[in-house]
């Protein structure tokens, strides 16, 4: 069982070598390739944004735990080149499904389920389960910051 | 490269994955027996459909959109290398019912032959996955940050899945357990280098070979 990391990406046109730079290290498409895992099929939990389906987003369910399995790494150039998750001159963040505006107030936009609440959803009614949580940014660590912030500093810090 | 990975109920179900060179029909068939009973990997145009209880069956969706855009064959061009490339997927419901004593199945992917039998010539060798009961305990072996460029950059992780698959084998044989696999990420250095997901799989193959 794996989840994707940032050096598994490659770039929204996955036929393009790419240099390793951020325009080629957005898209989880090749981890889509080389596995294949069952995901939910509930309403709010279906990993698909825009018709794209999410790679690395899926849990397993044992007895008394559960596995879930958390893509971390999607980008802004993701959100955007791969997702067409964009509001006028906006991207989208999927995670949050807030606009991440240049300048202004960020928004809200509801034209499909953020990934934050398709896992929120994924962890509705495990009872006494207990849930183990896998990504490859602990926890989310840059993702998370930028999506709480909204900064361009901290965006600057994403990839490593 | 060939993957069999857990499906959301790990004790009745298995995901498979493959890449293909070319375009072609393949299945995933799992010995019976002395049968090989197969199963086609998704293909766009599937139509779900409903099916009986029972065991040892392809799973189905009730959505085919989700097939299609999840599931459905993948074919392209590999960067640079220029292979035209198929990956299968397939998930089957290979219990309906939990199993009582750890049972193990073999597993083998590729074409048919002309009366639906395995194309020898055009198959895998063969693996293995392994049907836990409930009432074993889950026991995680995480790895991660392979990330090579060069094969050989991949050798020490090699070595290293050895070691790990020489300990999961003595603990599965000691104990009650699950073993389950988890790498949690960058298995390559640049996801649209293929030579880098081949070159991590065949190091760690004595893992994947038979273990989710």
């Amino acid at each position: 069982m794996n989840v994707v990391g940032n050096n598994d990406l490659c770039g929204n046109n996955f036929n393009i070598l790419g240099t390793g730079d951020d325009e080629g290290k957005a898209n989880s498409y090749y981890f889509h390739v080389f596995y294949c895992y069952e995901v939910e099929t509930e309403n709010g939990m279906i990993p698909i944004i825009n018709n794209k389906y999410v790679p690395s987003l899926y849990k397993i369910e044992f007895n008394d735990y559960v596995l879930l399995m958390v893509n971390s790494e999607i980008t802004s150039v993701n959100c955007r080149g791969w997702y067409n998750a964009v509001s006028g001159n906006d991207t989208i963040n999927v995670y949050t499904g807030w606009t991440m505006p240049s300048s202004g107030n960020a928004q809200y936009i509801n034209s499909f389920t953020s990934i934050y609440t398709m896992i929120y959803n994924m962890t509705e009614g495990l009872g006494n389960k207990k849930l183990i949580a896998f990504c490859h940014e602990m926890p989310f660590t840059v993702i998370t910051a930028e999506n709480l912030e909204n900064n361009s500093t901290i965006m600057g810090r994403w990839r490593s | 490269m060939v993957t069999c990975s857990f499906g959301k109920n790990p004790y009745t179900t298995r995901c498979f994955n493959w890449v293909s060179g070319g375009l072609f029909d393949e299945y995933v068939f799992i010995k019976q027996g002395a049968t090989w009973v197969r199963f086609e990997s998704y293909k766009e145009g599937d139509e779900s459909i409903t099916q009986e209880p029972g065991a040892l069956k392809r799973k189905e969706f009730n959505n085919v959109n989700i097939i299609n855009c999840i599931y459905k064959r993948m074919t392209g061009r590999f960067p640079a290398a220029n292979t035209q490339y198929t990956s299968h997927k397939c998930i089957i419901n290979v219990v309906s019912e939990a199993v009582i004593s750890p049972t193990e199945y073999t597993y083998i992917v590729g074409r048919a032959d002309k009366n639906g039998n395995p194309d020898l010539e055009h198959c895998s060798e063969e693996y293995t996955f392994t049907l836990y009961p409930t009432s074993y305990v889950p026991r995680i072996y995480q790895t991660t940050d392979q990330q090579g460029f060069h094969w050989v950059e991949y050798q020490a992780w090699g070595a290293a899945a050895e070691v790990i698959n020489d300990q999961i084998n003595d603990e599965v044989s000691k104990n009650n357990i699950i073993p389950i696999l988890i790498n949690t990420g960058d298995m390559t250095q640049s996801g649209s280098r293929v030579n880098e997901w081949i070159d991590y799989y065949n190091a760690g193959k004595s893992l994947f070979s038979h273990l989710e």
